[in-house]
């Protein structure tokens, strides 16, 4: 650093130092300037009254000494001079005779120049000497004034010369004065004046100081101050709106530190480019996941961190995988947006990762889980369906056996035994349809049962119904009456859970109804889900009661104990009734009160008119 | 007297439905497989084949597509006996070319009226 910039920097480190300097210079230069002009003006005003008074004094000495040169009086001469020489400015007096030859003298001689005289006044300013020299003709008096009157020889009109030095020290010493009496007074100036400027600066300038101060705080993070106002004038206003910007900057770091606080409680990790796809800012979580610490990451192209070869992520999340600075592979569902400002232009992209490790090892879990379950379901309905057959093929040959015996033996003596043979053929029948219940279940529940609907005709699955069913209607003395009008007929299902459900539902009307009334009545029906098909099935038996009615159709649920071994049966029929009229897009619904009888009501896909027209056509 | 052929590999069953046919008039030709099944009703031409599905060495949808292929046994009636069905077990009988089908255990009223309406034709 220069000495000059050394000196500088101070100065233009503080105004109220450069308005001072400036206060200064400005000042001491007007004012020395106006001083020399002054003095100067003086000078020669001095001068020049010196000179007018060297000329008279000249003048009157010459018209004193007239007479005694034009007769010769030395003595008449000298006296003249010692009488002028008196005079305090008077340096020397001498008179010369026309041709320059000193007369006589007075005072300091040494200083006389010597020459020619002039025939006029003549004024020699000799300032290196100090002083100034007259010369000032003696005329010979007028011819016509005088009585007798002879010229001398020589020059007719000139007698000689009076030169006389008159001292300029007097006219010096007013000159010093007047200049140590100017510097006084600018120095008395220049005081009042820094003076007058440092209290004015100072009052502008501190309460800026102060501001410069503050404004230093603000900018090292304390936001609590407030500018002191003080003032109503341009620093007050400066120091209000200060404040003002200081509380709007505290708003916007308060929202800053805000985000700063989410990006850093993120567990996903964020990282944002710049427009080149630069990193220019990540969340700690980032760090965390991909093993660099910050400043190996920042400035690097964010595409470095995903593979190579792989097209750059969208907005859309997908299952990428980053690389750390191991180099292994971390599975993270990325997505990468757009950073737009507020005028909607591209800032940079934004890169949002959540890591999928553990993700991924749940799932892995999970699905090794819902293998060995999908495993162990395959294994129990194998074991289910080779046990239903094992105990099918005995209990066929029991129920074949019994009806074989009771067939062959039919005389009335062996009346007690076909009672008993029976007996053995019902519980036979039971067991077998426990058995079937079972495995229809546990089908449904392994999701492997499954429908094929068709084209059904209703009246013809009744009929059917109806002749199944015929034995034990007879036996509990009901009336079963069907009707299933022709425009109602068809309905879209599978068959053979059509048939099975709506023989479920008629076989329960008929077991729980004694010497009562089975009504069976089909329609058809469109709401906003299509068209449906439904059958009603109403007893006039011994009703359900509401606290039962919701548990109706769980498996395993006839409504208490004792009506299994009552009415016999599994109360597994309409679970799997229900069941198999929901996998149609249907369902099984009821109402009923005890004592009064129940309703069950079927509803399942109507065949389209259409459709179903070509169908039965073709069959 | 009509001549039915029952493919069963259980014996008791076998024994059981063979007896309540006889008793009904029916002359019963036996066989407990599939392949035997299929060469007794070559040998025997039967007026019908009554079919268990499961069946060792041959199941009943195999040897009932044999016989249906092969012109001596084609115009056979087949009733295929099934259990309660099985998924699809049923459908595939019939695909395999049965004429009909009866659940296990047998409602012997039920399959003597299917008997009588596919062996009509063949004694008439």
């Amino acid at each position: 650093m220069s000495l000059f910039e050394r000196l500088k920097s101070p100065f233009s480190r503080s105004l109220l130092a450069q308005g001072l300097a400036a206060t200064i210079a400005l000042h001491t230069t007007s004012a020395c300037v106006l001083l020399g002009l002054f003095l100067f003006v003086q000078g020669r005003a001095l001068e020049q009254q010196l000179e007018l008074r060297g000329e008279s004094m000249g003048r009157f000495l010459a018209d004193e000494i007239q007479f005694a040169l034009l007769v010769g009086d030395r003595n008449g001469m000298q006296r003249a001079l010692n009488a002028s020489s008196s005079s305090a400015d008077v340096l020397f007096l001498e008179i010369v005779n026309p041709s320059g030859q000193r007369i006589c003298a007075a005072g300091r001689a040494d200083l006389i120049s010597s020459g020619a005289i002039a025939g006029a006044t003549r004024v020699v300013r000799d300032a290196g000497r100090g002083f100034i020299e007259i010369q000032t003709p003696v005329w010979s008096p007028n011819r016509d004034s005088l009585l007798d009157w002879e010229p001398s020889a020589g020059n007719p009109g000139v007698l000689g010369a009076l030169r006389m030095g008159i001292s300029m020290d007097q006219q010096r010493r007013m000159l010093r004065g007047m200049l140590f009496g100017g510097a006084g007074v600018i120095l008395l100036g220049l005081a009042i004046m820094c003076g007058a400027q440092y209290w004015g600066l100072r009052r502008l300038l501190l309460p800026l100081a102060a501001l410069v101060d503050f404004s230093r705080r603000v900018g090292s993070g304390d936001l609590g101050q407030r500018a002191p106002v003080e003032r109503a004038d341009e620093v007050g206003q400066l120091a209000q709106a200060f404040n003002t910007m200081v509380q709007q900057l505290g708003e916007t770091t308060v929202s800053r530190d805000y985000i700063d606080n989410v990006l850093r409680s993120m567990g996903e990790s964020l990282i944002l480019t710049a427009r080149s796809g630069r990193i220019q800012r990540v969340n700690p979580k980032t760090l965390e996941l991909l093993g660099y610490p910050e400043d190996e990451l920042l400035g690097r192209p964010v595409l470095s961190l995903i593979d190579e070869d792989a097209a750059p992520p969208s907005a859309t999340a997908q299952e990428r995988t980053y690389r750390t600075r191991a180099g292994q592979s971390v599975p993270v569902l990325l997505s990468a947006s757009e950073l737009r400002d507020v005028s909607g232009a591209l800032d940079g992209f934004v890169w949002l990762a959540q890591d999928m490790r553990e993700l991924k090892r749940t799932q892995a879990e999970l699905v090794a889980a819902r293998d060995a379950a999908q495993e162990a379901n395959r294994a129990k309905s194998i074991f289910l369906a080779n046990m239903s057959h094992e105990l099918r093929t005995p209990l066929n040959a029991i129920i074949g056996y019994s009806q074989m015996l009771r067939e062959d033996y039919a005389s009335p003596e062996s009346e007690s035994m076909r009672a008993d043979l029976e007996k053995i053929e019902r519980s036979g029948h039971l067991l077998l349809g426990l058995i079937n219940d079972i495995l229809d279940l546990s089908k449904i529940e392994a999701g492997r049962e499954t429908v094929t609907p068709q084209t059904v005709d209703v009246g013809q699955v009744l009929e059917d119904v109806r002749n199944t069913v015929a034995p034990l209607v007879r036996q509990q003395g009901d009336v079963l009456e069907i009707e299933c009008p022709e425009d109602a007929r068809l309905a879209y299902a599978d068959l053979s859970k059509f048939r099975q459900s709506v023989l479920n539902l008629v076989n329960n009307a008929c077991k729980f109804t004694e010497k009562g009334r089975i009504s069976v009545a089909v329609n058809r029906k469109s709401d906003a889900r299509g068209e449906w098909t439904e059958v009603h099935v109403a007893d006039t038996g011994i009703g359900i009661a509401p606290e039962h009615l919701a548990k109706l159709f769980q498996p395993f649920s006839q409504v208490d104990g004792s009506s299994t071994r009552k009415y016999n049966g599994t109360g597994l029929g309409l679970a799997i009734s229900r069941n198999f009229c929901q996998m149609m897009g249907g369902d099984i619904t009821v109402v009923s009160e005890v004592g009064r009888g129940s309703r069950f009501s079927i509803r399942v896909p109507a065949a389209k008119i259409e459709k179903a027209r070509k169908d039965v056509s073709h069959a | 007297m009509r001549r039915i052929l029952l493919v069963e590999d259980n014996e008791l069953n076998r024994d059981m439905l063979s007896r309540r046919l006889s008793h009904r008039g029916f002359q019963v030709i036996l066989a407990g497989d599939g392949r035997q099944g299929v060469e007794a009703a070559r040998r025997e031409q039967p007026d019908v084949v009554l079919m268990d599905l499961s069946l060792p060495e041959m199941d009943g949808w195999q040897a009932t597509r044999l016989l249906k292929a092969d012109a001596a046994t084609c115009t056979i009636p087949v009733i295929a006996l099934t259990a309660h069905a099985m998924v699809g077990d049923l459908e595939k009988a019939l695909e395999a070319g049965c004429d009909d089908y009866a659940t296990k255990p047998v409602n012997l009223p039920l399959l003597l009226g299917i008997i009588d309406r596919l062996s009509a034709p063949r004694s008439a």
